[in-house]
């Protein structure tokens, strides 16, 4: 739960934003050459810190969710990919999406695209082999948050 | 931070609803409907780091949700279309149905193009695909959907105001489009036309109202606004007056039309103006028959005087014809008294058959050349005990009504005759005189003939529908009934049934007849400023024996009062006297000499002296004109009274 201002309450709302905007203008420079090596065509680290804002722990919490949530959402695919249940698939894959969108891991959220369209139309004959590049993409994605977590933490 | 627990602690107090609408007024409470821990985590910490004030509670399911909705007010809800208990557009559609009010800002997986502009389209105020906003565009989007979504609340909650004043207005109200094509008109303005509203919409303005106001229509065109009146028919033939407002261009290329039935307040203005008029001529008539009834009793004074006093046969003859003459206009001056309703009103017996022959000629006066009176009289016709005053009106009203049904002419018959009746809800059985006019006139159909004795009820422009009411009130106070029997084209007749009274001829003077002298010995005081009258009665009261004491004003009378030693038997009044007026007068003569007997004599009609102040229970009124025998008589019964 949330409520009131992050911002220090002895500032004007004018000198709040001045303040949070160089404040973010840093950190978003010093981000860019921290980062810039975890960048690859299936995720986009800076893109990611800008959507939390630039919150360390909000960052944090996403990824000891989905780290939590991850294993159980892929293994509900997998199970739907192997019995061949198209709505299940679909499902899944559509959840599964949303959160690596979130995460700006644009390749893995393709790929959980291609499997929710394969449920869609219940079209499942490259299925198998499209949950073995989401497992990979994952793989990668929960590396590169890990780094990207090390990397952001203070020095 | 635990995602799965609201945030908003169930139990707390319900929000008083005036406090709750205030709240609206600003955003604060948001709902996110979010099953991914990931993405509902992201959403509250995007929400706490930019949404200053902002409530946010957090729900998985959309049970949860509607049930969240329903017990708190939430301003805007994130809504994420897949949840374990719904999916896709069904997600939309059950929230927004449960709180058709609430701001929907959808969060997607999806880039649905076609989803999208249906939710939206629907009622959502904005559809954002997950991981393609920040904390900024998310707050961004929740203020604009909030705003959003009060701009519409104040819109429909305008037009909801709008349209309920639209309703309830009690005038009517057209709106036209192109072609003069009514666009909407309310129920005041359909009941107005005697038409359903379905049968005004839609159809052009002018083919359901009057050509005038078509004139008026074009008018109004040219001007940009104008107002008229005009007559509605209605559907039902009934006749209503309309006062017409235009507005041109309320909105583009519509005009407004505010339809007033004034009917009833014309209805009323007709009314007053009546009965100033009726005042007018009341007033008018009270001070001409004053002068008049004096210059009458002079000559009817004179005329007796001579006939006492003359022995030549021929010439008490010719007299006696003045006293007839003097008579008949006293009559007619009582007649005008009643139409200006001057004079206090008091039933007596009456013989119907005399009361008609002596308004007769008024009668003919009224009907005009163009319609034939006859009148038939029953033989050994009964006695009425009634006011003869209002009588006379009730003919009077009778008659006007059956002129004004035959405008070609035709015959009014006034016929009188006894008549027994058997018992009626109105009347118990007996015997009855029974008054009867018939014209042969339009006649009425039986709607009208249910309302005709209504007050204010009238079929015509001019009238103020008071006059077959006032038979109807009159009669009914006099103990009887009045019936109608009347067919279109087939003629009208009003049946007045009055009890009849068991009774010798009623009382009446036979003007013409040489009068006896009542004689007396008694000092009368006799006060009038009329010199000729107070030497003609005077000279009378000598004949008959009195000593009588003049003055032609009450100061004169006051000091004869006053310096006369002997007993004055009865003052003699006049009312209304320059110096000191009969009522000064009497009150004088009730505090230095008690014993005497008072009679006030006047021109003016019997409540004009009233409100001069004369209590009549002390003094006894006679109204100019009067034979000299009457007055002699009345002042022998007065002095024998004391």
């Amino acid at each position: 739960m949330m409520s009131g201002s992050l911002s220090p309450f002895w500032l004007s709302p004018r000198a709040q934003l001045t303040l949070e905007r160089e404040v973010n203008v840093l950190t978003a420079q010093q981000i860019n050459s921290k980062f810039e090596s975890l960048k690859s065509t299936g995720f986009n680290p800076i893109s990611l810190w800008e959507r939390v804002g630039g919150d360390i722990e909000l960052l944090g919490d996403l990824v000891e969710i989905f780290a939590e949530e991850c294993p159980g959402m892929m293994a509900r695919i997998e199970q739907a990919v192997a019995s061949g249940n198209a709505a299940e698939l679909q499902k899944t894959s559509h959840k599964f999406k949303g959160s690596v969108l979130q995460f700006s891991a644009s390749d893995a959220a393709a790929i959980a695209a291609d499997l929710e369209e394969m449920g869609r139309t219940n079209s499942m004959g490259n299925a198998s082999h499209a949950f073995a590049r989401l497992k990979e993409q994952v793989i990668s994605l929960n590396a590169a948050l890990g780094l990207m977590m090390s990397q952001a933490k203070p020095e | 931070m635990d995602l799965n627990t609201e945030m908003d602690p169930a139990g707390s107090p319900a929000i008083p609803e005036p406090l709750a609408r205030a709240r609206e007024a600003s955003l604060r409470n948001v709902l996110l409907i979010e099953d991914s821990r990931v993405d509902a985590r992201l959403v509250i910490g995007m929400l706490s780091s930019q949404g200053e004030g902002l409530q946010c509670t957090h729900v998985e399911k959309l049970a949860d949700a509607i049930e969240t909705l329903q017990t708190k007010h939430q301003d805007v809800v994130l809504l994420d279309l897949n949840l374990p208990d719904s999916s896709g557009y069904d997600t939309f559609f059950n929230i927004f149905r449960a709180v058709p009010k609430a701001a929907v800002l959808v969060l997607s997986s999806s880039e649905d193009e076609e989803l999208a502009v249906r939710t939206v389209r629907e009622g959502a105020q904005d559809y954002l695909v997950k991981g393609s906003f920040d904390a900024r565009l998310l707050l961004r989007s929740i203020r604009y959907a909030f705003e959003r979504r009060r701009a519409e609340e104040a819109v429909r909650q305008s037009d909801a105001t709008v349209r309920a004043v639209f309703e309830s207005s009690l005038d009517g109200i057209l709106i036209s489009g192109e072609n003069d094509i009514c666009e909407e008109a309310n129920s005041a303005a359909a009941i107005l036309f005697g038409l359903s509203r379905a049968r005004l919409i839609g159809r052009n303005i002018h083919s359901f109202t009057p050509p005038d106001f078509e004139e008026a229509w074009k008018r109004f065109r040219e001007s940009g606004s104008d107002h008229s009146q005009f007559w509605v028919q209605r559907g039902d033939g009934s006749r209503r007056l309309v006062e017409c407002f235009f507005s041109a261009q309320v909105l583009p290329g519509r005009n407004l039309c505010i339809l007033r039935d004034i009917t009833e307040q014309e209805s009323l203005e007709e009314q007053l103006r009546q009965s100033q008029k009726m005042e007018a001529v009341g007033r008018l008539a009270g001070g001409v028959a004053h002068d008049f009834n004096n210059i009458l009793g002079i000559i009817s004074g004179y005329a007796e005087l001579i006939q006492i006093n003359c022995k030549d046969e021929s010439v008490v003859s010719r007299t006696g014809k003045i006293l007839i003459a003097t008579e008949k206009a006293s009559s007619l001056t009582r007649q005008l008294l009643a139409f200006g309703r001057k004079q206090l009103m008091s039933p007596r017996l009456l013989d119907l058959s005399t009361v008609l022959t002596g308004i007769s000629s008024m009668l003919q006066c009224l009907l005009g050349a163009e319609i034939q009176l006859v009148v038939h009289v029953g033989e050994s016709l009964g006695h009425v005990r009634a006011d003869q005053s209002q009588l006379e009106q009730v003919l009077l009203n009778l008659a006007t009504n059956a002129r004004d049904a035959m405008p070609e002419g035709g015959v009014l018959t006034i016929r009188v005759e006894n008549c027994a009746m058997e018992a009626i809800p109105e009347l118990p059985a007996g015997e009855y005189v029974r008054l009867s006019v018939t014209d042969t006139g339009m006649g009425m159909d039986a709607e009208i003939q249910s309302r005709i004795f209504e007050p204010f009820f009238t079929t015509k422009k001019d009238h103020s529908g008071l006059g077959l009411a006032t038979v109807y009130g009159t009669v009914k106070q006099s103990g009887g009934y009045v019936t109608l029997n009347s067919a279109p084209s087939q003629g009208t007749t009003f049946n007045v049934y009055l009890p009849m009274v068991a009774v010798t001829k009623p009382d009446s003077a036979t003007p013409g007849a040489v009068a006896t002298p009542v004689s007396g010995q008694e000092t009368i005081l006799l006060v009038d400023d009329e010199d000729a009258l107070r030497e003609a009665a005077s000279e009378y009261l000598e004949s008959c024996g009195y000593k009588v004491l003049k003055a032609s004003n009450g100061k004169d009378a006051i000091d004869i009062l006053e310096a006369y030693q002997g007993r004055i038997d009865a003052v003699i009044s006049d009312v209304v006297m320059p110096k000191v007026n009969g009522r000064a007068l009497m009150d004088h003569v009730r505090r230095v000499r008690p014993d005497s007997a008072m009679l006030v004599i006047s021109g003016y009609a019997d409540d004009a002296v009233v409100r001069n102040g004369i209590f009549l229970e002390t003094a006894s009124f006679m109204q100019k004109p009067f034979t000299l025998q009457a007055l002699s008589s009345k002042i022998r019964e007065l002095i024998a009274r004391k």
